[in-house]
């Protein structure tokens, strides 16, 4: 959820990143390889923000300010974030940083839910209301809708673009650190596939990838629930969890198709 | 003979459009499919489906993404 409340604005405004599974990783090995070097959590934490907007950023000029096609420059910078990865947990593959504090804090429950998921929570809900009650979500969902449309109503679209790639990048590196204290350590596979899952799960509720404008944070958070349930159901019966992968297939497919009974671009 | 004011018409029919987006739209059609996954779940997986620990993995899983 947390994540995707981020990524969701860069859907809305008509852009893809597909950099955010290996931004969470860049994130991750980053904050533990500082971590490691005995650097306190706040500067470390501080650090891989910034390395993670860097980058943010070099998918924003990239696609904003040379009209690079937003899927081709994200999935360059996935498969290169990837590379720095693999570089950063050498020569064993993986980053050991515990710090009980925060293990001890991104552990923690109150009553079934997890202080991660409560987090997601309040940022899905601070989406939500950006996305559907304020001037700055009419402005992302106005550059997603209709660009040119947009920019004849006075809207800056190169400055929503670019910022809903940074918020991208936030998103995925605050995952990322998040993910290091929950787990005290990462390794070179960190975030593999994460891109797929999120925006998976968040086409289901309702986001498309293709055409911006469209979609509801709270539709995403549903989706990442509906995957998240039949996945445990899966689990819980000690059944192959690949099967899980087929089902998110057939959801995704269910979802297209129904976006397409109720009229697709028309129904916007 | 009765008259009708143009007005209230026009609310009448913005406020069933509304109702019908709502009820067509697709933060409505996963809250569907969610419960779906709730039923499923638990009259397949029992009452273990909603138990603490379970929404605590589940809640876990979803956190982050």
């Amino acid at each position: 959820m947390i994540v995707a409340a981020f990524a969701g604005f860069c859907l809305l405004a008509g852009v893809v990143d597909l950099s955010i599974g290996s931004m969470l990783g860049l994130s991750a090995a980053v904050c533990a390889s500082l971590m490691s070097q005995g650097w306190p959590l706040a500067a470390a934490a501080a650090v891989t923000l910034l390395v993670c907007l860097a980058f943010g950023a070099v998918n924003a000029v990239a696609v904003v300010v040379f009209g690079a096609d937003t899927i081709a420059a994200t999935l360059g910078m996935l498969v290169a974030l990837r590379g720095v990865i693999y570089i950063l947990c050498e020569p064993i593959g993986a980053i050991t940083a515990f710090d009980a504090d925060f293990f001890a804090f991104t552990n923690t429950t109150y009553g079934p839910f997890s202080i991660l998921f409560i987090l997601g929570l309040v940022l899905i809900g601070i989406a939500a209301v950006i996305v559907t009650r304020s001037r700055i979500g009419r402005h992302v969902q106005a550059v997603g809708g209709d660009d040119r449309a947009a920019l004849r109503a006075g809207i800056s679209v190169t400055r929503v673009r670019f910022a809903a790639l940074l918020l991208s990048a936030l998103g995925a590196g605050i995952g990322g650190i998040l993910y290091v204290g929950q787990l005290g350590s990462t390794s070179n596979v960190s975030g593999t596939g994460l891109e797929f899952q999120v925006y998976a799960a968040m086409m289901i509720g309702g986001y498309s990838i293709l055409r911006g404008g469209v979609g509801n944070p709270i539709g995403a958070a549903l989706g990442l629930l509906v995957v998240a349930g039949t996945a445990n159901i899966l689990d819980v019966q000690a059944i192959s969890p690949y099967f899980a992968n087929i089902i998110v297939g057939l959801l995704l497919l269910a979802a297209v198709l129904l976006d397409r009974l109720r009229g697709g671009d028309a129904f916007e | 003979m009765t008259t009708e004011n143009p007005g209230i018409t026009k609310f009448i029919a913005a406020d069933a459009r509304g109702w019908r987006d709502l009820l067509t739209g697709p933060v409505t059609s996963i809250g569907v499919a969610l419960i779906l996954v709730i039923i499923v779940g638990l009259s397949w997986a029992g009452p273990n489906f909603v138990s603490q620990s379970n929404l605590t993995i589940i809640g876990t899983y979803v956190g982050i993404r």
